[in-house]
C-alpha cells in the first residue's frame, strides 16, 4: 500500500461517524412568557415575578432521552430588537433561579424570574428588551441537535415615581390561561357581523389555573394602550370596529374555565378591504398587588375589494 | 431595593397610568418540536474536502400558539477534538482541520444538493434568524425547495411544519481527527 492511500485510509477512518442525533425523534421544548410586556417599573425596584404573580417560567421537555437544560438572560442582537425597545443595558438585569436542569426525560420543570432596575432616575420614560433563553446542552458526539426556546422581556420604567404604600406580594394573578390565545379569521367582508366562534367552529376558554376563585374582566383593549406594535405582516384594526366580549366579567372557581364567545364587525369603508388586521382582547383577573393581565389576539383578513 | 406592589387597579384600563406596575402576557408560549421520522443524520463516510448533504433532514412543528421564527446556530462541543468551526460567510474554502455547516429550510421531500447552499446559509456560532434569505435557497427553484412563505424558517403559524437540510464540509487535505457540534434550533416569537 502506498503512503498516499494510507494516509487517505487514516482521514476516512478518523472522519466517520459524524452525524450523530443528539435530541431524540419526537421531543419538544415548551416554555410560557413567549412575549411579556412589565410597564411603569421603578428604578431602584426588584420585580419577583413568582412571588409577585405566582407566574414563574415553566419549561416542559418532552422526550425519552436525559438532557441538560439551561436558562439564560441575554442582551438581544439586532436582528432581535423590536421597535421602540433599547437593548438591556446588563443582562444581569434579569435572573432566572434555578437556571440549570437535568432532566432524565419528560418533564415540566419551573424557574424563578426576577428583574432588578438599577437606581438610576435616568432610565425613567425608557423601553428595554432582554431575552431569558432557555436551551438544551450536555455532552455529545458527532453533531447532535439541541432545541431552544426565547422569551421576549419588554421593560417600560415609569416616567413618575410611585407614591403607592409599602409593597405586598399577592400570588395567583397570572394563574389563569386562554384557551385558544388567538383567532385568526379570513375572507371577512367589512360591514358584516360575524360570531367568532361559530365561524371557526371553536370555543374559546378562560381556565382559572389558581388555587382560589377570582374576578375576571375581558375586554377590547385600544392598539395603542400598551405601547405595542402588531405582529408582523398586520396592522391594527379601525378603532371603530365593534367588538362584544361575552360574558365580560365573570367569577371563576379554582381549576374551572368559561367559555366566551367574540362577536365583531369591521366598519364597511373601501379603505378595509384587502388589509390585515389585528385586535387585542385582555383578561384582567382582580387581585391585591400589580396589575396583570393576559392577550388574545385576533388576527382578521378582509375580502379584497374587488369581490 | 424592595419587592413594589400596588393595590389592584379597578379597570385593566387604569392600569395604564403612570405608576401601577402592569405586567401583560402577550404570547403565552415558544415551542420546538422535532417530529417523529426522519431526523437523524447520518454520513457513511467523511473524507477531507467534501461536502455532504446528510440524506434526511431535521422536522419540526410549531406547537407553540404564536406565529414564530427559527433561530439557528452551531458551536463545537468544548474538548471534543482539535477541529475548529468555520463560521466565515464570504465563500472562502474550509481550511485545514476545521468544518463548516450550513442550512436551509426547503419544502418536505425537497431535492437538496452541495448547489442548494449559498454563503448566506452558513451557520455560526451566533444564532441567527431565518429569513427570506437567510437559510433558504435562492439557488433552489419552487418546485424543489418551495416558497420561502410556506416553507421558510420565519412567520410560522402555529401547527406549521418545517425541514431544515444541512450541509456539512469537511476540512481541507491532510486534516485528521474528529470533533464534535451541536446544532441548537431556537424558536422565537415573531416580532
Amino acid at each position: 500500500m502506498s503512503s498516499g492511500k494510507f494516509a487517505r485510509l487514516l482521514i476516512l477512518s478518523l472522519l466517520s461517524c459524524l452525524f450523530t442525533h443528539g435530541t431524540a425523534k419526537g421531543s419538544g421544548l415548551t416554555v410560557t412568557m413567549g412575549e411579556v410586556i412589565l410597564r411603569n417599573l421603578q428604578p431602584g425596584s426588584t420585580y419577583h415575578l413568582t412571588s409577585l404573580l405566582n407566574f414563574p417560567l415553566r419549561l416542559t421537555y418532552s422526550g425519552t432521552q436525559p438532557i441538560a437544560l439551561r436558562i439564560a438572560p441575554v442582551v438581544p442582537e439586532p436582528n432581535e430588537y423590536k421597535e421602540g425597545y433599547e437593548p438591556i443595558p446588563d443582562s444581569a438585569w434579569v435572573t432566572a433561579e434555578p437556571s440549570q436542569f437535568n432532566l432524565e426525560g419528560s418533564s415540566t420543570v419551573e424557574s424563578n424570574v426576577s428583574i432588578a432596575i438599577p437606581d438610576d432616575e435616568s432610565l425613567r420614560g425608557r423601553k428595554f428588551i432582554a431575552y431569558l433563553w432557555s436551551q438544551t446542552s450536555g455532552e455529545g458526539k458527532g453533531l447532535s441537535l439541541g432545541l431552544g426556546a426565547k422569551s421576549r422581556l419588554l421593560l417600560s420604567i415609569a416616567t413618575e415615581k410611585s407614591t403607592a404604600p409599602a409593597p405586598s406580594p399577592s400570588g395567583g394573578t397570572m394563574d389563569f390561561e386562554l384557551s385558544p390565545p388567538a383567532a385568526n379569521l379570513q375572507n371577512i367582508r367589512p360591514g358584516k357581523k360575524i360570531a367568532v366562534n361559530k365561524l371557526l367552529r371553536k370555543d374559546f376558554f378562560l381556565v382559572n389555573t389558581g388555587k382560589e376563585e377570582r374576578k375576571f374582566k375581558l375586554e377590547k383593549i385600544p392598539a395603542s394602550s400598551l405601547d405595542m406594535t402588531p405582529s408582523r405582516g398586520y396592522e391594527w384594526g379601525p378603532e371603530d370596529t365593534v367588538i362584544e366580549v361575552s360574558p365580560s366579567a365573570f367569577s371563576l372557581k379554582a381549576g374551572k374555565r368559561k367559555k366566551f364567545n367574540v362577536k365583531m364587525r369591521v366598519p364597511d369603508r373601501p379603505a378595509h378591504y384587502g388589509k390585515h388586521y389585528q385586535y387585542l382582547l385582555r383578561a384582567t383577573p382582580q387581585g391585591a398587588g400589580v396589575s396583570s393581565g393576559i392577550l388574545f389576539r385576533i388576527n382578521l383578513d378582509t375580502r379584497k375589494g374587488d369581490l | 431595593m424592595g419587592i413594589l406592589a400596588l393595590p389592584w387597579a379597578a379597570s385593566s384600563l387604569q392600569a395604564a397610568d403612570n405608576t401601577t406596575v402592569d405586567v401583560v402576557m402577550s404570547i403565552q408560549s415558544v415551542d420546538v418540536t422535532l417530529l417523529n421520522g426522519a431526523t437523524t443524520f447520518t454520513v457513511a463516510t467523511a473524507v477531507a474536502a467534501k461536502k455532504i448533504v446528510p440524506p434526511e433532514p431535521a422536522n419540526l412543528r410549531n406547537t407553540g400558539n404564536f406565529f414564530q421564527d427559527y433561530q439557528v446556530k452551531a458551536e463545537k462541543i468544548a474538548d471534543t477534538g482539535g477541529w475548529t468551526q468555520n463560521n466565515l460567510t464570504d465563500g472562502s474554502p474550509v481550511g485545514v482541520n476545521e468544518y463548516r455547516l450550513r442550512g436551509i429550510w426547503a419544502v418536505f421531500g425537497a431535492t437538496i444538493t452541495v448547489n442548494s447552499f449559498e454563503t448566506d446559509d452558513v451557520i455560526t456560532g451566533t444564532s441567527q434568524t431565518s429569513s427570506a434569505t437567510r437559510f433558504f435557497s435562492a439557488a433552489g427553484t419552487q418546485a424543489n425547495v418551495g416558497t420561502t412563505a410556506a416553507n421558510g424558517g420565519f412567520n410560522i403559524p402555529a401547527l406549521g411544519e418545517r425541514s431544515l437540510s444541512l450541509l456539512f464540509e469537511s476540512g481541507a487535505a491532510t486534516t485528521t481527527g474528529s470533533s464534535a457540534a451541536r446544532i441548537t434550533i431556537t424558536g422565537i416569537a415573531t416580532p
